[in-house]
Protein backbone atom coordinates (compact mmCIF):
# COMPACT_ATOMS: atom_id res chain seq x y z
CA UNK A 1 0.00 0.00 0.00
CA UNK A 2 1.50 3.41 -0.85
CA UNK A 3 0.97 6.78 1.39
CA UNK A 4 -1.22 8.08 -1.30
CA UNK A 5 -3.41 5.18 -0.58
CA UNK A 6 -3.29 5.92 3.35
CA UNK A 7 -3.95 9.27 2.95
CA UNK A 8 -6.97 9.14 0.28
CA UNK A 9 -8.22 6.64 2.66
CA UNK A 10 -8.10 8.49 5.66
CA UNK A 11 -9.88 11.21 3.57
CA UNK A 12 -12.71 8.93 2.60
CA UNK A 13 -13.01 7.55 5.51
CA UNK A 14 -13.58 11.26 7.04
CA UNK A 15 -16.03 12.24 4.25
CA UNK A 16 -18.39 9.17 5.26
CA UNK A 17 -18.07 9.65 9.01
CA UNK A 18 -19.47 13.22 8.19
CA UNK A 19 -22.01 12.08 5.54
CA UNK A 20 -23.79 8.72 6.39
CA UNK A 21 -25.90 11.06 9.41
CA UNK A 22 -26.23 13.43 6.60
CA UNK A 23 -27.74 10.58 4.68
CA UNK A 24 -29.91 9.41 7.63
CA UNK A 25 -31.48 12.86 7.47
CA UNK A 26 -32.27 13.04 3.68
CA UNK A 27 -33.64 9.57 3.84
CA UNK A 28 -36.11 10.59 6.71
CA UNK A 29 -37.12 13.47 5.17
CA UNK A 30 -37.69 11.83 1.98
CA UNK A 31 -40.55 9.32 3.69
CA UNK A 32 -41.47 12.56 5.65
CA UNK A 33 -42.68 14.28 1.83
CA UNK A 34 -44.29 10.70 1.25
CA UNK A 35 -46.49 10.43 4.42
CA UNK A 36 -47.67 13.71 3.82
CA UNK A 37 -48.38 13.64 0.17
CA UNK A 38 -51.11 12.07 -1.71
CA UNK A 39 -51.71 8.59 -1.35
CA UNK A 40 -49.46 6.81 -3.75
CA UNK A 41 -52.05 4.28 -4.48
CA UNK A 42 -52.88 5.87 -7.07
CA UNK A 43 -50.88 4.10 -9.82
CA UNK A 44 -50.12 6.99 -11.63
CA UNK A 45 -46.33 7.10 -13.20
CA UNK A 46 -45.18 9.69 -10.46
CA UNK A 47 -46.18 7.44 -8.21
CA UNK A 48 -44.10 4.59 -9.44
CA UNK A 49 -41.21 6.90 -9.86
CA UNK A 50 -41.46 8.10 -5.86
CA UNK A 51 -41.88 4.19 -4.77
CA UNK A 52 -38.84 3.42 -6.95
CA UNK A 53 -36.67 6.49 -5.79
CA UNK A 54 -37.40 5.50 -1.86
CA UNK A 55 -36.98 1.57 -2.74
CA UNK A 56 -33.34 2.13 -4.71
CA UNK A 57 -32.30 4.96 -1.93
CA UNK A 58 -32.89 2.29 0.46
CA UNK A 59 -30.88 -0.66 -1.41
CA UNK A 60 -28.37 2.50 -2.26
CA UNK A 61 -27.68 3.19 1.73
CA UNK A 62 -28.06 -0.77 2.66
CA UNK A 63 -25.38 -1.66 0.13
CA UNK A 64 -23.19 1.30 1.28
CA UNK A 65 -23.78 0.45 4.94
CA UNK A 66 -22.73 -3.48 4.20
CA UNK A 67 -19.76 -2.60 2.19
CA UNK A 68 -18.51 0.62 3.19
CA UNK A 69 -18.65 2.24 0.13
CA UNK A 70 -15.75 3.31 -1.73
CA UNK A 71 -16.37 1.32 -4.61
CA UNK A 72 -14.57 2.71 -7.29
CA UNK A 73 -11.52 3.13 -4.89
CA UNK A 74 -8.47 0.61 -5.17
CA UNK A 75 -8.61 -2.56 -3.29
CA UNK A 76 -5.97 -1.12 -0.78
CA UNK A 77 -7.78 1.75 0.02
CA UNK A 78 -11.33 0.07 0.42
CA UNK A 79 -9.78 -2.22 2.76
CA UNK A 80 -8.37 0.93 4.91
CA UNK A 81 -11.52 1.75 4.88
CA UNK A 82 -12.89 -1.10 6.41
CA UNK A 83 -10.81 -2.28 8.49
CA UNK A 84 -10.75 -3.63 12.13
CA UNK A 85 -12.10 -0.82 14.12
CA UNK A 86 -14.63 0.03 11.31
CA UNK A 87 -16.30 -3.78 10.89
CA UNK A 88 -16.64 -3.39 14.59
CA UNK A 89 -18.56 -0.09 14.19
CA UNK A 90 -20.60 -1.49 11.33
CA UNK A 91 -21.93 -4.85 13.28
CA UNK A 92 -22.51 -2.58 16.49
CA UNK A 93 -24.48 0.03 14.14
CA UNK A 94 -26.75 -3.21 12.74
CA UNK A 95 -27.25 -4.16 16.24
CA UNK A 96 -28.58 -0.75 16.74
CA UNK A 97 -30.69 -0.61 13.35
CA UNK A 98 -32.08 -4.13 14.08
CA UNK A 99 -33.62 -3.16 17.51
CA UNK A 100 -34.73 0.35 15.98
CA UNK A 101 -36.90 -2.06 13.34
CA UNK A 102 -38.24 -4.59 16.25
CA UNK A 103 -38.71 -1.51 18.38
CA UNK A 104 -40.63 0.08 14.94
CA UNK A 105 -42.48 -3.29 13.97
CA UNK A 106 -44.06 -3.46 17.59
CA UNK A 107 -44.90 -0.02 17.84
CA UNK A 108 -46.75 -0.04 14.43
CA UNK A 109 -48.58 -3.25 15.26
CA UNK A 110 -49.59 -2.18 18.28
CA UNK A 111 -51.17 0.56 16.73
CA UNK A 112 -52.23 -1.14 13.96
CA UNK A 113 -54.58 -2.96 16.51
CA UNK A 114 -56.41 0.03 17.09
CA UNK A 115 -56.12 1.95 13.72
CA UNK A 116 -56.14 1.03 10.16
CA UNK A 117 -52.66 1.17 8.60
CA UNK A 118 -51.32 0.70 5.38
CA UNK A 119 -48.76 -2.91 4.59
CA UNK A 120 -46.69 -0.88 2.76
CA UNK A 121 -46.50 2.15 5.01
CA UNK A 122 -45.89 0.57 7.41
CA UNK A 123 -42.89 -1.23 5.81
CA UNK A 124 -41.48 2.28 4.74
CA UNK A 125 -41.62 3.50 8.28
CA UNK A 126 -39.66 -0.06 9.69
CA UNK A 127 -36.81 -0.08 6.81
CA UNK A 128 -36.53 3.89 7.49
CA UNK A 129 -35.89 3.44 10.95
CA UNK A 130 -33.63 0.80 10.59
CA UNK A 131 -31.54 2.10 7.87
CA UNK A 132 -31.70 5.96 9.87
CA UNK A 133 -30.06 4.04 12.72
CA UNK A 134 -28.19 1.92 11.25
CA UNK A 135 -26.35 5.46 9.35
CA UNK A 136 -26.53 7.56 12.30
CA UNK A 137 -24.40 4.81 14.44
CA UNK A 138 -22.10 4.35 12.32
CA UNK A 139 -21.78 7.55 11.32
CA UNK A 140 -21.50 8.42 14.95
CA UNK A 141 -18.65 5.90 15.85
CA UNK A 142 -16.55 6.65 12.64
CA UNK A 143 -16.95 10.37 13.75
CA UNK A 144 -15.56 9.53 17.19
CA UNK A 145 -12.53 7.23 15.92
CA UNK A 146 -11.57 10.15 14.29
CA UNK A 147 -11.39 12.81 17.19
CA UNK A 148 -8.42 13.10 18.50
CA UNK A 149 -7.62 12.15 22.51
CA UNK B 1 -19.13 -28.78 38.90
CA UNK B 2 -17.71 -26.10 38.23
CA UNK B 3 -18.91 -22.36 36.66
CA UNK B 4 -16.64 -23.28 33.71
CA UNK B 5 -18.40 -26.17 33.32
CA UNK B 6 -21.99 -25.24 34.46
CA UNK B 7 -21.42 -22.31 31.66
CA UNK B 8 -20.42 -24.13 29.05
CA UNK B 9 -23.92 -26.82 29.69
CA UNK B 10 -26.31 -23.56 29.98
CA UNK B 11 -24.58 -22.10 27.00
CA UNK B 12 -25.41 -25.28 24.95
CA UNK B 13 -29.11 -25.20 26.54
CA UNK B 14 -29.10 -21.58 25.14
CA UNK B 15 -28.33 -22.56 21.39
CA UNK B 16 -30.84 -25.32 21.49
CA UNK B 17 -33.66 -23.43 23.33
CA UNK B 18 -32.95 -20.48 20.45
CA UNK B 19 -33.23 -22.66 17.48
CA UNK B 20 -36.14 -24.28 18.84
CA UNK B 21 -37.68 -20.65 19.43
CA UNK B 22 -36.80 -19.78 15.76
CA UNK B 23 -38.66 -22.91 14.54
CA UNK B 24 -41.38 -22.29 16.44
CA UNK B 25 -41.31 -18.36 15.41
CA UNK B 26 -41.81 -19.21 12.10
CA UNK B 27 -44.11 -21.66 12.25
CA UNK B 28 -46.37 -18.74 14.35
CA UNK B 29 -45.91 -16.73 11.63
CA UNK B 30 -46.92 -18.85 8.84
CA UNK B 31 -50.18 -20.32 11.16
CA UNK B 32 -51.54 -17.01 11.76
CA UNK B 33 -50.42 -15.03 8.65
CA UNK B 34 -54.58 -13.37 7.39
CA UNK B 35 -56.32 -15.46 10.48
CA UNK B 36 -58.38 -12.83 11.42
CA UNK B 37 -58.46 -13.83 15.11
CA UNK B 38 -54.98 -13.09 15.07
CA UNK B 39 -55.31 -10.11 13.87
CA UNK B 40 -57.91 -7.96 16.20
CA UNK B 41 -56.99 -6.35 19.99
CA UNK B 42 -57.15 -8.70 22.19
CA UNK B 43 -54.87 -11.95 23.82
CA UNK B 44 -54.25 -13.48 20.11
CA UNK B 45 -53.20 -10.23 18.69
CA UNK B 46 -51.59 -8.93 21.50
CA UNK B 47 -49.64 -12.19 21.85
CA UNK B 48 -47.28 -11.57 18.90
CA UNK B 49 -46.09 -8.62 21.22
CA UNK B 50 -45.09 -10.54 24.04
CA UNK B 51 -43.48 -13.15 22.03
CA UNK B 52 -41.09 -10.47 19.93
CA UNK B 53 -40.93 -8.21 23.02
CA UNK B 54 -39.35 -11.03 24.99
CA UNK B 55 -36.74 -12.46 22.05
CA UNK B 56 -35.75 -8.73 21.38
CA UNK B 57 -35.02 -8.63 24.71
CA UNK B 58 -33.20 -11.87 25.18
CA UNK B 59 -30.92 -10.98 22.37
CA UNK B 60 -30.35 -7.73 23.59
CA UNK B 61 -28.55 -9.32 26.72
CA UNK B 62 -27.65 -13.26 25.52
CA UNK B 63 -30.32 -14.16 28.60
CA UNK B 64 -29.30 -15.87 32.39
CA UNK B 65 -30.36 -12.31 34.21
CA UNK B 66 -31.10 -14.42 37.06
CA UNK B 67 -27.52 -16.19 37.21
CA UNK B 68 -24.60 -14.89 39.55
CA UNK B 69 -22.50 -12.13 37.95
CA UNK B 70 -19.30 -14.70 37.17
CA UNK B 71 -21.39 -17.47 36.00
CA UNK B 72 -23.85 -14.83 33.65
CA UNK B 73 -19.73 -13.22 32.46
CA UNK B 74 -19.13 -16.27 31.35
CA UNK B 75 -22.21 -17.67 29.12
CA UNK B 76 -21.68 -14.28 27.91
CA UNK B 77 -18.07 -13.71 27.48
CA UNK B 78 -15.98 -12.49 24.71
CA UNK B 79 -16.81 -14.99 21.65
CA UNK B 80 -20.38 -14.72 22.93
CA UNK B 81 -20.80 -11.44 22.38
CA UNK B 82 -18.93 -11.54 19.47
CA UNK B 83 -21.64 -14.61 17.66
CA UNK B 84 -24.45 -12.07 19.23
CA UNK B 85 -23.15 -9.13 17.61
CA UNK B 86 -23.00 -11.03 13.88
CA UNK B 87 -26.55 -13.14 14.64
CA UNK B 88 -28.06 -9.36 15.00
CA UNK B 89 -26.15 -8.04 11.73
CA UNK B 90 -27.51 -11.09 10.08
CA UNK B 91 -31.11 -10.54 11.96
CA UNK B 92 -31.20 -7.35 9.92
CA UNK B 93 -30.68 -8.04 6.88
CA UNK B 94 -32.97 -10.68 6.95
CA UNK B 95 -35.64 -8.43 8.24
CA UNK B 96 -34.99 -5.73 5.43
CA UNK B 97 -34.91 -8.58 2.99
CA UNK B 98 -38.48 -9.64 3.99
CA UNK B 99 -39.69 -6.12 4.29
CA UNK B 100 -38.50 -5.33 0.72
CA UNK B 101 -40.12 -8.84 -0.69
CA UNK B 102 -43.22 -7.72 1.60
CA UNK B 103 -43.94 -4.40 -0.08
CA UNK B 104 -43.33 -4.97 -4.02
CA UNK B 105 -45.38 -8.52 -3.14
CA UNK B 106 -47.87 -5.98 -1.90
CA UNK B 107 -48.25 -4.74 -5.54
CA UNK B 108 -50.16 -8.18 -6.73
CA UNK B 109 -51.67 -9.16 -3.24
CA UNK B 110 -52.67 -7.42 -0.26
CA UNK B 111 -50.83 -8.25 2.79
CA UNK B 112 -52.08 -7.03 5.61
CA UNK B 113 -50.71 -5.07 8.08
CA UNK B 114 -50.10 -6.68 11.05
CA UNK B 115 -49.36 -10.12 8.52
CA UNK B 116 -46.15 -8.03 7.20
CA UNK B 117 -44.99 -7.05 10.20
CA UNK B 118 -45.01 -10.28 11.87
CA UNK B 119 -43.07 -11.52 8.59
CA UNK B 120 -40.31 -8.81 9.40
CA UNK B 121 -40.02 -8.84 12.85
CA UNK B 122 -40.69 -13.09 13.09
CA UNK B 123 -38.30 -13.43 9.98
CA UNK B 124 -35.56 -11.14 11.55
CA UNK B 125 -35.82 -12.35 14.75
CA UNK B 126 -35.87 -15.82 13.54
CA UNK B 127 -32.50 -15.75 11.45
CA UNK B 128 -30.58 -14.12 14.47
CA UNK B 129 -31.61 -16.58 16.92
CA UNK B 130 -31.03 -19.12 14.47
CA UNK B 131 -27.90 -17.88 13.48
CA UNK B 132 -26.66 -16.88 17.18
CA UNK B 133 -27.49 -20.76 18.01
CA UNK B 134 -25.30 -22.27 14.81
CA UNK B 135 -22.16 -19.54 15.84
CA UNK B 136 -22.65 -21.21 19.53
CA UNK B 137 -23.17 -24.35 19.07
CA UNK B 138 -20.64 -24.73 16.21
CA UNK B 139 -17.86 -23.47 18.20
CA UNK B 140 -17.82 -25.11 21.06
CA UNK C 1 -13.41 -8.13 39.84
CA UNK C 2 -14.16 -6.25 36.34
CA UNK C 3 -10.60 -6.25 34.35
CA UNK C 4 -9.93 -3.29 31.85
CA UNK C 5 -6.95 -2.49 29.67
CA UNK C 6 -4.60 -0.47 29.56
CA UNK C 7 -2.21 0.85 26.74
CA UNK C 8 1.01 2.71 26.36
CA UNK C 9 0.70 2.87 22.68
CA UNK C 10 0.84 6.55 22.28
CA UNK C 11 4.34 6.53 24.93
CA UNK C 12 6.09 3.79 22.78
CA UNK C 13 4.76 5.64 19.46
CA UNK C 14 5.77 9.44 20.55
CA UNK C 15 9.70 7.62 21.85
CA UNK C 16 10.18 6.75 18.75
CA UNK C 17 8.88 9.82 16.72
CA UNK C 18 6.11 8.23 14.73
CA UNK C 19 3.11 9.52 13.86
CA UNK C 20 -0.08 7.81 14.19
CA UNK C 21 -0.71 7.93 10.09
CA UNK C 22 3.21 6.53 10.13
CA UNK C 23 2.49 3.68 12.59
CA UNK C 24 -0.92 2.72 10.72
CA UNK C 25 1.19 2.99 7.43
CA UNK C 26 3.66 0.31 9.15
CA UNK C 27 0.80 -1.99 10.72
CA UNK C 28 -1.67 -1.74 7.46
CA UNK C 29 -4.77 -0.55 9.41
CA UNK C 30 -6.13 3.31 8.93
CA UNK C 31 -4.71 6.20 11.11
CA UNK C 32 -8.51 5.93 12.76
CA UNK C 33 -7.52 3.08 13.97
CA UNK C 34 -4.35 3.53 15.41
CA UNK C 35 -6.38 6.66 17.09
CA UNK C 36 -8.91 4.48 18.52
CA UNK C 37 -6.39 1.93 19.92
CA UNK C 38 -4.44 4.80 21.95
CA UNK C 39 -7.47 6.09 23.28
CA UNK C 40 -8.51 2.90 24.95
CA UNK C 41 -11.99 3.51 22.72
CA UNK C 42 -10.69 -0.02 20.53
CA UNK C 43 -9.19 -3.16 21.63
CA UNK C 44 -7.30 -4.54 19.01
CA UNK C 45 -7.44 -8.26 18.10
CA UNK C 46 -4.58 -10.18 18.71
CA UNK C 47 -3.36 -10.13 15.27
CA UNK C 48 -2.97 -6.17 15.53
CA UNK C 49 -1.30 -6.30 18.98
CA UNK C 50 1.41 -8.30 17.97
CA UNK C 51 2.03 -6.01 14.49
CA UNK C 52 1.82 -3.19 16.46
CA UNK C 53 4.42 -4.58 19.03
CA UNK C 54 6.77 -5.46 16.24
CA UNK C 55 6.59 -2.50 14.22
CA UNK C 56 7.71 -0.86 17.78
CA UNK C 57 9.92 -3.08 18.57
CA UNK C 58 8.93 -3.99 21.57
CA UNK C 59 6.85 -6.44 23.35
CA UNK C 60 2.81 -6.77 23.55
CA UNK C 61 2.73 -7.06 27.02
CA UNK C 62 4.75 -3.85 27.22
CA UNK C 63 2.14 -2.08 25.20
CA UNK C 64 -0.85 -3.45 26.33
CA UNK C 65 -1.81 -4.76 30.16
CA UNK C 66 -4.98 -5.48 32.60
CA UNK C 67 -5.84 -2.94 34.73
CA UNK C 68 -7.96 -3.78 37.74
CA UNK C 69 -10.66 -1.53 39.28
Amino acid sequence: MSSTDYETAERLGRKRARLLPLFAILFLTQQASYFTGPNVDTGRPVDHIRIAAWLVMSVVLLLVLATGGGWFRSRAVRALMNDEATQVHRNDAFRFAFFAAMIACVVLYVIGLFEPLGGRDVIHLVMSCGIAAALVRFGMLERRAYRDA
Amino acid sequence: MTDIERAERMSRGRAAVMALAAIVLAVNVTIQYRDPAYAAAGPRGGSWIVVIGLWTFILWNGGGLRLRGRLRALLNDELSLQNRARALALGFYAAVLLALACYVLNWSRAIATGDALKIVSGGGISAALLRYAWLEWRLR
Amino acid sequence: MPEGLANRLREHRAERDLTQAALAEMVGVSRKTINTVENGVFVPSTTLALKLARALGCSVESLFSLTED
